[in-house]
């Protein structure tokens, strides 16, 4: 059994759709008011996971606990548990009003206790004079707030939240990004997201699992992952890196270029570590050991293709100095220090099917 | 070109034209003849539409007419409503049993009543397979309730009420019935409250088009139906080979009437059960 301040516990649930494996057994657990989030590319089975938390899928095996209790084989109805789909799934003949209040009706509440938490609801997500209006009256911005309102309106014991922003425009989406987490850390509902996109990842979660292929690549926390990822799969997931052959000795990495770096842990033999282009500072130095191959500009940041010897780099640096020139030789220096990625990767291990596909099978 | 009033008009006119020609001309005879007007006309009266309710051969082939449409569409109903329902999830030979069901469409209405005919008559196909351990048929083809009627026509209205209702239901958007699950409806309210309601515009046109298609019916009344009373259309087409045409004038406008009743009422019930519904939601 685990300790019961754990909101949520997944152990070892599976998903086998005719015999294919969509999801390998996997386990994770959500804390009270913890913000977790499954990062992983479509077709990773984080979308089956979610569905088999609400119960709108049967598990192959494994169980669910809601605050230490089985569910794994109730219906969702029965299950504390909100959802906010991708789509919304608002009911396009109900009202605002009626969307929210859907809940609260069918779990019978009094009418007064309906009232006071439709209207906080209401209050929280700025819904004030669009209640008496239909979903199809609603842009893609207020239809995700209504949907919402919808699922924090039932006090859940964990929210789901699957890719809830994903449809929306890339303004709006940064807004509604801080509008959710504002509305997290008011509510402190313990909240399981999903989504595809890392930087939404990183920018809201306390803690990320990266899953691929119907497996959990790793977790850990937002700087973690991106600095120090175990995985290769988890140091491309999270935006430009740097790839490079190493030869370690004891806590020190030999570059293929020449020269050391620290390693955080000891081990021996070749390895490859990740860098990312932020960790190296170039120089200008007329006999430095990079040439200058590409120079992009981006606004904050300026991107340097780098060469040296036989390996290409990238570096990022920000765009306030005077920019380098194209064939400038350039020193480079690489701060902190790196952590060596683990040869055996789930990338390459698993030849799993896509865990999306609308198979009905074991759905109710 | 200089455009002028009569633009509009003259483009319509080959539409609109054949329309009253081919579709409100006949009507309007029907209607106008049913009042008494028209070429054999006596003078406009409401006497002859009076007699199909006063008249007992006709009051009671009215009832009739209403009875093999109106019974056959609310049991039909009750079976499709389920059976598509049921194309929605997958199971074992789903793909099969989605072709086969629609074989009914492809089988001319007078072709399923005489293989009913020849399947339910005492004699017939049935009667001798129940002979084997004792038992006989009822009696179902041209008996007083036209149980044989109302067999064919469910025979051939399941599939075509199915394959309608199965396309409303299959246009909900796949996260609604999940939605309300986890809102905390069961798989019944989920079903009453979201399913229903959004594939209601498939469910009524599936209806109407079933009620129409039956009052109108001729090949599955005049094979297994009873004799007396025998529905309207039965009574126009005995009307026609004694070249009555008033009685033919008379009967189609009530029949039209009648139905237009009926979709109202249809309307009234369905909104207000909507509404009803909606609150209770």
């Amino acid at each position: 059994m685990p300790a019961l301040k754990n909101e949520l516990d997944v152990l070892g649930i599976s998903k086998h759709y005719s015999g294919v494996e969509a999801l390998s057994p996997t386990s994770l657990s959500v804390t009270n008011g913890e913000f977790v989030t499954i990062l992983g590319p479509s077709g990773c089975g984080k979308s089956t996971l979610l569905r088999m938390i609400t119960g709108i899928t049967l598990p192959s095996g494994g169980q669910v606990l809601l605050q230490g209790r089985d569910i794994t084989r109730l219906p969702p109805e029965k299950r504390d548990i909100a959802i906010v789909f991708q789509s919304y799934a608002l009911f396009p003949h109900m009202s605002v009003r009626n969307n929210i209040l859907f809940g609260l009706k069918m779990k019978k509440l009094g009418k007064q206790e309906q009232l006071r938490r439709f209207e906080h609801v209401v209050a929280i997500c700025g819904l004030g004079d669009l209640t008496g209006r239909y979903p199809k009256q609603l842009s893609g911005g207020q239809q995700q707030r209504v949907a919402l309102a919808r699922a924090l309106v039932m006090q859940p014991a964990l929210l789901l939240l699957d890719e809830p922003l994903s449809n929306l425009d890339a303004k709006l989406r940064e807004s509604l990004r801080d509008d959710l987490l504002a509305l997290h850390r008011s509510t402190g509902s313990s909240t399981l997201y999903v989504t595809h996109d890392q930087s939404e990842a990183m920018s809201m979660s306390d803690r990320i699992i990266v899953m691929d292929k119907g497996r959990v690549v790793e977790s850990g926390r937002p700087r973690d992952l991106y600095l120090k990822p175990q995985k290769r799969f988890t140091a491309l997931f999270f935006g430009h890196t740097n790839l490079v052959p190493v030869e370690a000795e004891g806590t020190r990495a030999t570059l293929p270029w020449g020269g050391f770096l620290p390693l955080d842990q000891a081990a021996r033999g070749k390895g490859e570590i990740s860098l990312r282009p932020e960790c190296l500072s170039v120089f200008a130095d007329a006999s430095g050991e990079a040439e200058v191959r590409q120079v992009t500009f981006m606004g904050p940041d300026i991107f340097y293709d780098l060469q040296i010897g036989d390996h290409s780099l990238k570096s990022r640096q920000g765009s306030n100095g005077a920019p380098l020139e194209i064939g400038s030789r350039v020193s480079v220096r690489i701060e902190g220090t790196a952590t060596l990625l683990e040869q055996t990767d789930v990338e390459t291990a698993s030849t799993g099917p896509s865990p999306d596909s609308p198979s009905l099978e074991g759905d109710r | 070109m200089r455009r002028t009033a009569l633009d509009l008009p003259l483009l319509l006119l080959p539409g609109v034209g054949f329309l009253i020609l081919t579709f409100g001309l006949p009507l309007y005879w029907a209607i106008s003849g049913s009042l008494g007007l028209g070429a054999n006309g006596t003078g406009f009266t409401l006497m002859h539409l009076a007699d199909i309710f006063l008249e007992t051969k006709f009051r009671k082939g009215l009832m009739m007419s209403l009875y093999y449409s109106i019974a056959p569409t609310i049991l039909t109903l009750f079976v499709a409503i389920p059976l598509a329902m049921l194309l929605q999830k997958s199971f074992p030979g789903r793909k099969l049993f989605n072709g086969l069901y629609k074989i009914p469409l492809a089988i001319p209405s007078i072709v399923a009543a005489f293989m009913v005919l020849t399947l339910i008559e005492q004699g017939g196909f049935m009667d001798r397979a129940m002979m084997h351990i004792g038992l006989s048929m009822p009696k179902i083809v041209r008996d007083q309730f036209g149980i044989g009627v109302i067999l064919s026509t469910l025979w051939k209205d399941i599939p075509f009420m199915t394959l309608i209702i199965a396309g409303a239901f299959g246009a909900i958007p796949k996260d609604m019935v999940p939605a309300a699950r986890s809102l905390g409806a069961s798989r019944v309210r989920a079903f009453l409250m979201v399913e229903l309601p959004l594939a209601m515009p498939g469910v009524t046109a599936a209806t109407l088009l079933c009620f129409v298609k039956s009052i109108g019916n001729f090949a599955a009344p005049s094979l297994l139906g009873p004799a007396y009373p025998l529905p309207l259309s039965i009574q126009m087409y005995d009307a026609y080979l004694e070249g009555d045409w008033i009685a033919i004038y008379s009967m189609g406008t009530v029949l039209i009437i009648v139905s237009f009743l009926v979709l109202g009422a249809y309307y009234a019930l369905t909104a207000r059960t909507l509404q009803h519904m909606k609150r209770e939601g």
